[in-house]
């Protein structure tokens, strides 16, 4: 009683969308993989992003999504089979190392990417940066912190309200 | 590479996600510096609900350990503690006891074991009818205290003949306590559960509870065994022996008024016990394996192998070859496959680490 998917016809082939970044570069990419996206899912369920159309999206660059769809087009089979309850110590491991290797990377591109993962809510996306966020300024003060994930350097205003705080909490900084 | 489009700075970044971060941080010194790198993550510091972070290793000269793995720091208001309940610590001075918050310095001064104030009943006083007393024992002592809330401390006091459930406000001149002139349990560890204080019978191991008030999730009993293990050669020299710890953790059934045995606490649950008294912190976030026990080396320094004789009337030298196979001040049991290790792999055994304690951060309940 399905009814056939819309566009092309359907044999075995698996469902394309086209997704357009910020600055107009098309990415055609499995729906599976891009369903990963709560928004996206929602939009592509509705049968958008199929044929020529596209979904635009204008908060995404080219650099950040095609990162983005890297790691959605790797979690996509174990997401597919509900959180992969069967998936292998073999297949869990290898996807440990993807997720290690992909988060080495500069902290500004972590920030487009946990930025995108938000606005385009991938959840699993979002909580990777963020533990690798964690681990970056695990053991660090607050002026290394902000080295480390490229602050601005301090405002007079900051400086003092940071010096305050630290005059609190002086065991935290001994 | 044209990284472009909104502004690039964390500091920017949506409540939530500093939120994601900072519940990933689990010890409370990290998630203190977190809130001082600027304005925008102070405010989700304040506002974002996180799990509760790792407690603090303190030892009573004041150095203090992160955990999971950290080089020690001092926390001089920590040195000197005898005892500690969350994020109070207790010190016993000669003029009277006070708890006092390392983290902010707050104390609280306690009664003197001197003012004990009890509410003796009965049959032997007859029905319904009970009398006032003063505790007029000589050196009583404070077992174990429980802050149970900002208005409520409980204590467990060895006198002469016994011990007791003390309570108090924080304040106040005297202790109240109850004594059943029938029955005269060895009252010893404590703890606070739904709004009720319990505390365990040494003698007969049975558990009494206490009307009082407040909030908590669920209660725990450890059942703790430690015996020495003699490994004997042909020629019956003792080689190297080791203290074996095991654990049996119960779940207390109120309706069936029983423990009952668990195999599991939950693969993200992690139990902190010292002294006989432990808390269950959930680790999911952290990175770190769950079902596991970390516990102190908290025995008296009399038991634990400094010159007295030992079963096999090995004396003296045995004592040091002991200290050096021991691990760290804290240890970590696996409740899967009873398997023993040490979390903090570079501190080594010293003899004040008997007294370690674990250090609950303030505002985690």
């Amino acid at each position: 009683m399905a009814a056939p998917e819309s566009g092309d016809g359907n044999n075995g082939a698996a469902r394309m969308v086209t997704l357009i970044s910020s600055d107009n570069t098309r990415f055609e990419v499995e729906a599976a993989a891009a369903s990963l996206s709560q928004t996206l899912q929602l939009t592509i369920l509705d049968g958008g992003g199929g044929g020529g159309d596209g979904i635009p999206l204008p908060n995404v660059d080219s650099a950040t999504l095609s990162k983005v769809l890297e790691y959605c087009i790797k979690h996509a089979p174990a997401a597919a089979n509900g959180g992969a309850p069967n998936a292998t110590a073999v297949d869990r491991a290898e996807l440990e190392r993807f997720d290690n290797e992909f988060v080495n990377i500069d902290q500004s591109v972590l920030y487009s990417l946990i930025m995108a993962a938000h606005n385009l809510e991938i959840e699993g996306l979002q909580s990777l940066v963020a533990k690798k966020v964690a681990d970056m300024i695990k053991g660090k003060s607050p002026m290394e912190i902000r080295r480390t994930l490229g602050f601005p350097d301090p405002t007079p205003e900051e400086q003092a309200e940071m010096n305050a705080h630290m005059l609190e909490y002086g065991w935290a900084y001994e | 590479m044209a990284w472009k489009g909104v502004p690039q700075s964390w500091s920017d970044i949506p409540l939530e996600l500093a939120g994601l971060v900072l519940c990933r941080l689990p010890a409370h010194v990290d998630r203190v510096r977190f809130a001082a790198v600027c304005p925008q993550w102070r405010v989700a510091a304040r506002e974002v609900p996180r799990p509760p972070p790792l407690p603090l290793l303190a030892l009573p000269d004041g150095t203090v350990y992160s955990l999971p793995k950290s080089e020690p720091f001092s926390l001089p208001a920590c040195a000197g503690y005898t005892d500690a309940c969350s994020n109070w610590l207790l010190f016993s001075q000669e003029d009277g006891c006070f708890l006092r918050d390392p983290f902010s310095n707050a104390t609280v001064t306690l009664p003197p074991l001197s003012q004990v104030r009890v509410r003796c009943v009965g049959d032997e006083l007859g029905s319904g009818s009970a009398r006032m007393e003063t505790q007029n024992a000589k050196n009583p002592t404070l077992l174990q205290v429980k802050v149970c809330s900002p208005n409520l401390i409980a204590a467990s006091i060895r006198f002469q003949e016994s011990s007791q459930i003390a309570v108090c406000q924080p304040g106040a001149t005297s202790w109240w306590s109850m004594m059943h002139l029938d029955v005269h349990p060895e009252f010893g560890d404590l703890t606070f559960h739904q709004g009720k204080l319990y505390a365990l019978d040494h003698h007969e191991d049975d558990l009494f509870s206490v009307d009082i008030s407040i909030d908590h999730n669920r209660l725990l009993i450890l059942q703790r065994s430690m015996y020495r293990r003699f490994k004997t050669s042909l020629t019956l020299e003792v080689v190297p022996r080791s203290w074996m710890n095991e654990f049996e953790v119960f779940e207390g059934d109120f309706e069936q008024s029983q423990w009952s045995r668990v195999t599991t606490i939950g693969d993200d649950q992690v139990l902190f016990l010292q002294r006989g008294c432990c808390k269950v912190v959930c680790v999911s976030q952290y990175k770190m394996q769950g079902d596991r026990i970390f516990f102190l080396e908290d025995s008296d320094d009399d038991d634990l192998g400094n010159g007295g004789e030992d079963d096999l009337g090995n004396g003296d030298e045995d004592g040091s070859q002991y200290y050096e196979e021991r691990l760290g001040p804290c240890k970590v049991f696996n409740i899967r496959d009873s398997k023993v290790s040490d979390p903090l792999p570079t501190v080594s055994w010293k003899r004040s680490h008997a007294h370690a304690t674990w250090l609950f951060p303030p505002g985690q309940e």
